[in-house]
């Protein structure tokens, strides 16, 4: 068997933790803010108003918070995702579909990052 | 008064006449103080000759007699017959790995990978001091770094309980890569580099995806999984720092 | 019994459905699923966003389509899956993150305790900042 060590792979898992790490930290709470707080009467509905989230869209760092909150899960499932193909036994077009997976974060990012820069 | 009995369905396979792995049920007398190997010992002694299967130490330390055990990787030698009983106990090789004949499976594909992580302490021949200048030192805090993972026995029951590896046969797997580690972390050892191209190899942590049974079914506590994870993190680790720092970087 | 011939070793073969055959294969298999409903809330949230710049009648017309009862049962699951993402994560914190000062080795009880620790004072940061 010829080994060889793989000089791309640290960096895909690198963002498979950083996502993780970001998923684990913000994405429950913001979850039940965004989904379930108004509708279980925990939260008043103006909380989620146009006006309350166009004032938060001005707050400079906010957009930098959102861009990291929702790219970097993004990378955590394309790898997470990615592997458990393999696991359910699909592994015979594997670099097409590494390259769909890790793509469709990368995509993500661009179109993730255009709307908070040029059109929010 | 009868003594109490226990049955036991035990995979037959023969390399010259079969085709795929049958059960064979055996009734056997029960005692409470018998492990698994006991009662296969039993069956070889008075009821079956032919009966084909490893042991050795029966104390838990040799690593020869992994069986899957009612589905479960285990050392036979350490899995009681009490826990079981009445039930019926189903006996098969080791699962993940090619059967020989009866409960003997092919580690040849193991050996291999051990042999490829370099199971040994790697000295730089420069640093070497004369013998006349005494001994190396270590110190009990640097051994406290790497001695979980030296209680591997070589039993591979964490190869049978990897998912990965029953899918993927060109996975280094977890006990190979628990020992990579535990040289790796020795403070003797200088020879990362000579097992970095199979540790962080496509086949190697990077297959992993920490299922984590492996650690589970662990008689030794190794953790191997814990192995594998720390190795990916310090690996990617370096990687970062290689590419966000090449000034003064590592091979 | 066939007729003898060379011997030849048997060949097991694992099938796609493996992680069904035992509960921690398939709890695996829930974890790793969680990723997925992470990731689909997250793009959700994105386009809720996005819709800002739709003005205020689309924005809202929108928010009151995330009350109805599917997308309600959406965000259930998928909060179940977050916890379970995060509770899978900081879980097995402890066993990859050693704390080693001098010779003396921090229980790994306080690691794990370190991240849930976090994990609500974060959780707390984040709601307190939006509801103020």
């Amino acid at each position: 068997m010829n080994y060889q060590k793989n000089k791309t792979e640290p960096f895909w898992w690198g963002m498979f933790s950083a996502g993780g790490v970001i998923a684990a930290l913000l994405v429950p709470v913001t979850l039940f803010l965004d989904g379930l707080a108004v509708p279980l009467g925990l939260m008043d509905e103006g909380m989620v108003s146009y006006e309350r989230w166009q004032a938060l869209m001005s707050v400079p760092w906010i957009k930098l918070y959102l861009f990291v909150l929702v790219v970097l899960p993004l990378y955590h499932a394309a790898h997470r995702i990615r592997f458990s193909l393999y696991e359910l036994g699909m592994r015979e077009f594997r670099i097409s579909m590494d390259v769909i997976c890790y793509g469709a974060a990368v995509v993500g990012t661009l179109a993730v990052g255009y709307v908070l820069v040029k059109v929010l | 008064m009868t003594e109490p009995r226990i049955t036991l369905e035990v995979a037959r396979y023969s390399p010259e006449e079969d085709d795929e792995p049958a059960f064979q049920k055996y009734e056997i007398p029960y005692r409470e103080d018998w492990v698994v190997l006991d009662a296969l010992n039993h069956i070889k002694d008075y009821v079956d000759e032919t009966l084909t299967y490893r042991w050795s130490c029966r104390m838990g330390v040799c690593g020869s007699c992994g069986t899957m055990v009612n589905g479960e990787p285990k050392l036979t030698c350490s899995t009681f017959l009490r826990d079981y009983y009445p039930g019926t106990i189903t006996v098969e090789p080791l699962a993940n790995f090619p059967v020989a004949r009866d409960l003997v499976i092919e580690m040849d594909d193991f050996m291999e990978k051990l042999q490829a992580v370099k199971p040994w302490i790697i000295r730089d021949e420069e640093d070497e001091k004369p013998v006349s200048e005494g001994e190396h030192l270590q110190t009990p805090k640097q051994l406290e770094e790497f001695k979980q993972f030296t209680m591997c026995i070589n039993c591979m029951l964490c190869y049978s309980a990897c998912p990965v590896y029953g899918l993927e046969e060109s996975f280094v797997g977890p006990a190979a890569l628990a020992l990579a580690h535990r040289y790796n972390l020795d403070s003797r050892d200088k020879g990362n580099d000579e097992r970095t191209h199979v540790v962080a190899s496509s086949e190697g942590i990077w297959e992993c995806t920490f299922v984590g049974e492996c650690s589970v079914v662990c008689p030794k506590h190794v953790d191997p999984a814990a192995a594998i994870q720390r190795t990916k993190v310090a690996t990617t680790k370096d990687w970062f720092k290689s590419v966000l720092m090449p000034w003064g970087a590592k091979s | 019994m066939s007729e003898r011939r060379e011997p030849r070793s048997f060949y097991p073969t694992i099938s796609p459905t493996w992680w069904l055959k035992k509960r921690s294969y398939f709890m695996f298999m829930m974890r790793e699923l969680s990723s997925v409903f992470v990731a689909a809330f997250v793009l959700l949230f994105m386009y809720e966003l996005f819709l800002l710049s739709k003005g205020p009648e689309t924005f809202n017309l929108f928010q009151e389509s995330l009350r109805r009862p599917l997308f309600l049962l959406f965000y259930a699951i998928a909060l179940i899956f977050a916890i379970y993402h995060t509770i899978t994560w900081f879980g097995v914190l402890s066993r990859i993150q050693v704390v080693r000062i001098g010779s003396w080795t921090l229980p790994p009880i306080f690691v794990t305790l370190s991240a849930f620790g976090a994990w609500f004072a974060i959780s707390a940061a984040v709601a307190w900042y939006f509801v103020k």
